[in-house]
């Protein structure tokens, strides 16, 4: 397909939008079994067509954003798929049950991992405190301050020495009225 | 071709900078009226008021040292307390001092300039040799940076090109303009790499270039590191020689250090021709009773090669992990490109050559193929047919802020350009209005050893309980090498209001200043030389 051509550029608008849903190989049109010289030359094919400078003299914005999208999702294909131990364990992962949530490959990040631990550390120390907190947190979302209120009112009476229950208690009471 | 629009290429340099065009379809250094192509980067205000930059300015380097700005790429997008910078305020004779935000700014006649100011000047002056070339306006420029530059400083390269009224399509890499100019049409097929030894700057960069398409593969640099180094040993071996003869200690003395700086970079020049350079000051400092000293040594080449041995072999070290970063031997490289006066050395070409057993390519000029690479890439931007393209790498690892003085890698370095990558941060506190991160580059964990970017905040987040507000943070390299941040609220999809809370860079504010400034400044030219 030449992407350069203005005919085309309603596909290029098609493709930016979908292309969060592609893999690499799918991104680089390569079958899986594609060899580290084949990602190469389909890189540099897809350079020829798609890179920034060949768009920068176009005045349309829209256009440009769609190549720059395509273009970077390209750079980053290549950069995972020529190297042979990240191409092994993007393999793994879009075979996987995950493979949605892995199409972008993927370093589970120290950040994040101590991130998901502190989520995981329950706020309420009591089963009973914890539904509570849980339905308030519920309440929150919705904005309903003053029902969320009362649920971590209650929970604070049971778990009297929960100094972070009763934070969030003095929280909601400035929130419930109006704060 | 009449009416077509020229883009100029600009080798913005530690030392010289120097301007080049497309014309017919052939790369041309432009020369000044005076028929030099290479222009000192150095930035001079006469005591009459009247600016000059280039070869002239140089001159007034011994007789005016407060006043002559040179070096100044040195500088540029480094905070103040930068080992950088604290090395400058001790051997420069201009004063340096600190402006806000940590960042540097340097003081002639009470009026201060940030380090961008000064640059426009040059650009100002390359400008105007390309416009009394062409006989008309020429607005529109890419200019080149060492390829290790961070983000600062490539940002602060670009606010020099805009406060000089240009509109810069493209910041750079230096080693891949060279690259660019060395195997512009000539149908190649080849591993090349480009050892680039500036004035102040060392890159080396290893290419694979095509026909139509040129791929930085790996780029490793040492911004600490340059010809000004050099210069630097046969000074203080000057010094050390005269207070042997003399008792009298020159360093203490701005002005003797000038003429020295000047003697040393000369007897440089001359040891590349020659087998020793003979240097003479006539009049280097006048003692407490009034009696002049003159300076009178003999240089060998071999004592230079000996005075500048480990700075030869620290870019050796740098080259062995330009190669292993592009898994390649130094005897796969198919060609060798030098690239900086320096290179000129013959020290520099031996290691050189023996380092890559091959001999380096001697086609290209090392003080001009930077400005004609970035001219041939300046026209390819505006050329609707373009087929000429530049696949280059960021040359250092971008890294978040995480706890205490640690980081965590987003985007690594070499990795191939324009790219971006997410990250996914949850709110910590109920009700959290906003998300502050900080940005590093660098290659160390601790952040305290990398450089700071920039600390960003996102605000206007909805009120939520804590880690009911899910915000991807995106984070983007472009072609310029330049790091974009910007972050959206999962959920919604709304995009959070992003402020830079910490960063040495000039505000939209300073710039447009500044350019205003700029716009009413007269470059002296050519009154020096009717004298």
């Amino acid at each position: 397909m030449d992407y350069t051509q203005p005919q085309f550029w309603p596909q290029l608008q098609q493709l930016a939008a979908t292309i969060d849903g592609l893999d690499y190989f799918q991104v680089l049109n390569l079958p899986s079994s594609a060899a580290g010289n084949q990602v190469r030359d389909s890189y540099y094919a897809l350079s020829r067509a798609l890179h920034p400078d060949k768009f920068f003299h176009i005045a349309d914005d829209v256009t440009k954003a769609a190549v720059h999208k395509i273009y970077k999702r390209v750079t980053e294909a290549y950069t995972i798929l020529k190297d042979e131990k990240k191409r092994i364990k993007y393999v793994a992962d879009i075979s996987g049950p995950d493979r949605a949530k892995k199409l972008r490959f993927t370093e589970e990040s120290e950040a994040e991992q101590k991130e998901q631990q502190k989520m995981a550390t329950k706020v309420a120390k009591t089963p009973k405190g914890e539904q509570l907190y849980q339905a308030a947190l519920l309440e929150m979302k919705k904005g309903q301050w003053d029902k969320a209120y009362k649920n971590i009112q209650t929970a604070t009476v049971l778990e009297s020495g929960n100094a972070e229950l009763k934070a969030l208690l003095a929280d909601l009471d400035k929130k419930r009225k109006g704060g | 071709m009449a009416g077509k629009q020229i883009a100029m290429g600009i080798d913005l340099g530690t030392s010289n900078s120097c301007v080049a065009i497309v014309e017919d379809g052939v790369p041309k250094v432009i020369a000044n009226e005076w028929g030099e192509r290479t222009h000192a980067s150095v930035v001079t205000f006469l005591d009459d008021g009247a600016i000059v930059v280039g070869n002239d300015a140089k001159k007034h380097i011994i007789t005016s040292p407060k006043t002559a700005i040179y070096s100044s790429k040195r500088l540029i997008g480094r905070y103040f307390f930068s080992e950088e910078v604290k090395k400058a305020l001790t051997v420069c004779s201009y004063e340096i001092v600190e402006g806000p935000n940590n960042s540097v700014r340097v003081k002639v006649n009470d009026k201060v300039y940030s380090l961008p100011e000064i640059a426009a000047m040059i650009l100002k002056e390359m400008r105007a040799i390309v416009e009394a070339h062409v006989g008309h306006a020429v607005t529109q420029a890419v200019i080149t940076v060492p390829a290790n530059f961070n983000d600062n400083q490539r940002q602060e390269t670009k606010n020099a090109g805009r406060i000089a009224g240009l509109e810069v399509l493209r910041i750079l890499n230096e080693p891949t303009a060279a690259a660019l100019a060395y195997g512009f049409g000539q149908n190649l097929n080849q591993k090349v790499a480009v050892y680039d030894l500036g004035g102040g700057t060392f890159d080396i960069s290893i290419l694979q270039i095509g026909e139509d398409v040129f791929e930085v593969l790996s780029t490793q640099g040492d911004t600490y590191l340059g010809g000004d180094d050099f210069d630097e040993r046969i000074m203080q071996w000057m010094v050390q020689q005269f207070q042997q003869q003399t008792g009298i200690d020159a360093s203490r003395d701005r002005l003797a250090l000038s003429k020295i700086k000047e003697a040393a970079e000369r007897a440089k020049i001359e040891l590349s021709e020659r087998d020793r350079a003979a240097i003479h000051i006539p009049h280097v400092v006048t003692d407490k009773q009034g009696n002049a000293y003159e300076l009178d040594l003999q240089l060998t080449r071999s004592q230079f090669n000996q005075m500048v041995m480990d700075l030869v072999q620290r870019t050796f070290k740098v080259c062995d992990e330009a190669l292993q970063s592009a898994r390649l031997t130094a005897a796969e490289v198919d060609g060798v490109i030098l690239v900086g006066g320096p290179t000129r050395l013959p020290i520099i070409t031996n290691s050189v050559r023996h380092y890559f057993q091959r001999e380096p390519n001697t086609d290209v000029d090392p003080d001009l193929v930077v400005a004609l690479g970035a001219a041939i890439q300046a026209d390819a931007l505006l050329d609707q047919d373009t087929n000429t393209f530049l696949l280059d790498v960021t040359p250092q690892t971008l890294r978040l802020g995480t706890v205490g003085d640690y980081t965590e890698p987003i985007i690594d370095r070499n990795t191939s350009i324009p790219i971006d990558r997410t990250r996914t941060f949850v709110t910590a506190a109920d009700n959290q209005e906003k998300v502050k991160i900080r940005i590093f580059q660098g290659e160390s964990r601790k952040a305290s050893e990398c450089q700071l970017l920039g600390e960003f905040e996102f605000g206007g987040l909805r009120p939520a309980p804590r880690g009911m507000v899910k915000v991807e943070v995106t984070f983007e390299i472009d072609t310029d090498g330049l790091v974009n941040v910007s972050a959206r609220d999962i959920e919604t999809g709304q995009k959070a209001s992003t402020t830079i809370t910490l960063s040495g860079g000039m505000t939209e504010g300073d710039i447009a200043a500044a350019q205003e400034r700029n716009a009413e400044t007269e470059i002296a030219r050519g009154a020096l030389r009717e004298e």
